[in-house]
């Protein structure tokens, strides 16, 4: 009886402690000194869009403290509002190319776009259209749109990622689930600041429960799977379409394509991938296509565990592999003289010029 | 299986609905079991060594109990402890002595010949090692009569939430902990979880995000001006402390919830106001352990001050070379004995001036600090195939930040920002916590106080936790 009764006091300190704490956050989320979480809106297509304008930062799994504010601007893109009389060079890719972790300014398209503006004489604008969570399939939706909505870049440049192959393209059923959601998603948000963070933290745990049972399934040693070549070759068959979907539009508005691969940790995955993409696109002169490797940020080891370490250590922000600013900086030296030299972009080029007839022919921006 | 996973919370949640189910025996028995799966996850082959320390330790200590013969008795003992350092000695310390002879060859000219093993370092055998050691020397000395029961003793060395990382146990203590019934008070039910909630926070909130910001700084040494050097080696100062005592605080936590004590290892170390009561407050159960057993056996201080200042010297090196086979330990354990030893000396001159307590800790907190800094240090390059060692020229190039500058960067806000965002509430919270009173120091406080605090915590874990289940530092120990 004395169990029961202590059980009983027990249980009502629980529910206590549980009320206070969502106190806490509803309280901590609302100080004016605490980055907000970036708001996400449904799409019919992509089933999830950042919302713009806003300027917040990412608060899940290992961006737990920093994540410094993402400004994205009216027109969804990480970047300060574009002058669309300007010429725009467009950057499409997940979340490694929007930069989770770094300021707005430390991102590589802005410092890519400072160079280029040097360089020319003339404010060009690398738009980062980066999207967290997207695939192939998602770029190819997001390149369409852009084509059709703004005017037309001076280059589309395609971030490949082999991170990208689980964002693959939604189910009816997901995009329906998700449409649900999002009506009552709304209604929480209005009155809530800490229990829709609470409730993507639940999920976040479902999936990481089910990861634990997968990996007591799997065998041992499959970690560090995604640098083998074969996972380049499933992720081609998988996603071969949308990056050859995305050629054919930006050919037919006369926009070069450049496929930027993402190989910086040195994985033979990325150099297959880039093998792959070049043999596809060997005879257009429009489409190009670039590894960005572990000898372009200093990493010369041929010691895997070492590189890995290194590249960890030096390049990334550390528990989260995302690139750091430094990888930023050198992933913006690398392209910037790439993009110069493949656009002939100098402030006396004819190409400057032929862009302005771009620009007269593209639609009126929004 | 590491404490903040998912696997080891449904581990755990299995273990305790089996326990609380069992009669005393029975429970034994499947905690011994739970033991070696939790062990035996990270690599089966642990298992034999582990299992080879306790089958000697309980042999030797029924000898010693069977006979009265003190050279007898001692002959049992050094099996017992050679064995158990044999086995420490080839799997931790082997390349380290070969890669150092083979260095001092080189530098005198010889040829040196590569002796390197590849050897994969077990989890925790400095800490189980310890930990059956003071089994065999306590029955030696008569303090503790050795157990019949092998499935007993075996859980002694075994018991899975302190196998890895310690706290290191004392047989006097735990030992008839597992002879005897254990009795699940609702209070330590309370205790327990407080534990485990709080451990959790040092460990995933504080020491987690501390180490990202500290591990990239301490791979760019050569870049940090004055302010980031600093502020990094503050930060690896808590990040150590709050990786260590998170994890003992869990595993305290989670022995609580099944009726067993397990030794406090920390009691607000940078609270310390000298070297001696530094070691009082930090890893307790090894500075206790290396006292007992090493100190007060070369004779501790009764052989007068410079044998003293030698036995000091002896145990803190090492003490630090227990940590790991690296040189870097070895500086860190000659660094904290010569304090130990100016300390004594300090504490010898009648004309001392006696510092307020604040500024004792300060001073005591910089001088941590600097061990710290010699700690961490442990840059390797391979150089043509080969380690080198490059640590001492890592920490020179720590000491020089300040002649790269003292102004105040973006890095410098960035890790100022997060210390101030966990070092307030973990002092804060501390300070509440009556460490005299233990783990009841939070429940002598109001309600309210104890559900605010806990709900703090929560709060914290939820928001800012790091979720990729890095593996302790102490587990490479």
């Amino acid at each position: 009886m004395d169990w029961l009764a202590a059980l009983k006091r027990f249980t009502w300190h629980l529910l206590l402690v549980g009320f206070v704490f969502l106190l806490v956050g509803e309280l901590w989320f609302r100080l004016p000194w605490t980055t907000k979480l970036l708001a996400w809106e449904f799409d019919e297509e992509l089933v999830s869009k950042l919302s713009a304008p806003q300027s917040r930062g990412l608060g899940l799994g290992n961006f737990s403290t920093l994540s410094p504010p993402i400004g994205i601007n009216r027109d969804g893109f990480r970047n300060t509002e574009i002058d669309w009389t300007r010429p725009t060079i467009l950057a499409i890719g997940s979340s490694e190319l929007l930069g989770p972790g770094v300021g707005d300014a430390e991102v590589w398209t802005a410092i890519a776009s400072e160079r280029l503006s040097i360089a020319t004489g003339e404010r060009v604008t690398v738009i980062n259209a980066g999207s967290p969570g997207s695939g192939p399939y998602h770029h190819s939706v997001q390149v369409r749109r852009f084509l059709e909505k703004y005017p037309h870049p001076l280059l589309v440049l395609v971030r490949a990622s082999l991170g990208d192959r689980f964002f693959v393209r939604p189910s009816g059923a997901e995009l329906d689930a998700a449409r649900s959601r999002s009506a009552l998603t709304s209604v929480v948000k209005r009155y809530s600041e800490f229990l829709p963070f609470l409730v993507n933290k639940i999920q976040a745990q479902i999936v990481a429960i089910q990861d634990t049972f997968a990996q007591i399934r799997k065998v041992k040693g499959s970690t560090g799977a995604h640098e083998a070549p074969a996972v380049a070759d499933a992720m081609w068959q998988a996603n071969a379409g949308f990056w050859k979907d995305i050629a054919s539009r930006a050919t037919l508005s006369g926009v070069p394509v450049l496929f930027f691969v993402d190989g910086a940790d040195g994985a033979a995955s990325a150099d297959r991938l880039r093998e792959l993409l070049s043999m596809e696109f060997r005879a257009r002169s429009d489409v190009s296509v670039v590894l960005f490797g572990a000898t372009d940020i200093g990493l010369s080891t041929r010691d895997d565990i070492e590189r890995r370490r290194q590249y960890r250590d030096q390049f990334t922000l550390g528990y989260d592999l995302h690139a750091n600013a430094r990888q930023h900086r050198l992933e913006a030296e690398f392209l910037a003289p790439l993009l110069i030299d493949r656009l002939s972009l100098t402030g006396t080029s004819p190409r400057v010029t032929s862009i302005g007839l771009n620009r007269a022919r593209a639609r009126t921006p929004p | 299986m590491v404490f903040n996973t998912w696997l080891f919370f449904f581990f755990f949640t299995i273990v305790l609905a089996l326990y609380v189910n069992m009669h005393r025996s029975a429970q034994n028995t499947m905690l011994l079991c739970a033991s070696c799966l939790f062990y035996g996850w990270w690599d089966y082959r642990f298992l034999f060594l582990v299992g080879f320390s306790t089958v000697v330790d309980y042999w030797m200590a029924l000898k010693m109990e069977g006979t009265a013969e003190p050279n007898r008795r001692k002959q049992f003992l050094l099996i017992s402890v050679v064995s158990n350092l044999a086995i420490l000695g080839f799997f931790k310390y082997f390349n380290f002595f070969t890669d150092s002879l083979n260095t001092l060859f080189a530098n005198l000219g010889f040829d040196a010949h590569s002796w390197r093993l590849d050897i994969i370092l077990p989890v925790g055998i400095s800490f189980y090692t310890f930990h059956a050691l003071s089994y065999t020397n306590d029955v030696y000395h008569g303090s503790l009569r050795a157990t019949r029961s092998f499935k007993d003793f075996a859980l002694f060395v075994m018991f899975f939430p302190q196998l890895v990382a310690g706290p290191i146990g004392r047989a006097t203590h735990q030992l008839p902990q597992y002879l005897n019934e254990r009795v699940i008070k609702l209070e330590g039910v309370r205790e327990g979880l407080w534990l485990i909630l709080w451990g959790l926070f040092k460990k995933v909130c504080v020491a987690d995000n501390l180490a990202r910001l500290v591990d990239q700084n301490f791979s760019r040494s050569s870049e940090l001006n004055a302010p980031v050097a600093y502020l990094t080696v503050v930060a690896f100062a808590y990040q150590i402390y709050c990786d260590f005592s998170g994890y003992t605080d869990i595993a305290r936590g989670s022995a609580k919830l099944m009726g067993f004590d397990i030794l406090q290892n920390f009691r607000r170390p940078y609270a310390a106001i000298n070297p001696q009561d530094f070691w009082r407050r930090w890893h307790i159960s090894l500075s206790s352990w290396l006292r007992d057993y090493l100190y007060i056996p070369l004779g501790g201080s009764r052989l007068g001050k410079w044998l003293t200042y030698r036995n000091l010297m002896i145990t803190m090196v090492l003490g630090g070379l227990w940590h790991g086979a690296a040189w870097n330990f070895a500086w860190w354990g000659i660094y904290h004995g010569l304090l130990l030893v100016g300390f004594q000396l300090w504490s010898q001159w009648p004309n001392r001036w006696h510092a307020p307590r604040s500024i004792a800790i300060v001073v005591m907190f910089h001088l941590t600090l600097l061990g710290w800094l010699l700690f961490r240090c442990t840059r390797r390059e391979l150089v043509d195939g080969v380690w080198v060692d490059r640590s001492f020229q890592q920490i020179l190039e720590f000491l020089a930040a300040p002649i790269r500058g003292f102004s105040w960067s973006g890095d410098a806000t960035e890790i100022a920002t997060v210390l101030a965002l966990f070092i307030v509430p973990l002092v804060a919270i501390e300070w509440f916590i009556d460490p005299k009173r233990e783990d009841r120091g939070l429940y002598d406080r109001p309600i309210w106080v104890l559900v605010l605090v806990q709900a703090i915590v929560a709060f914290f874990i939820v928001r800012y936790g790091v979720q990729n289940a890095s593996a302790f530092i102490y587990f490479q120990f």
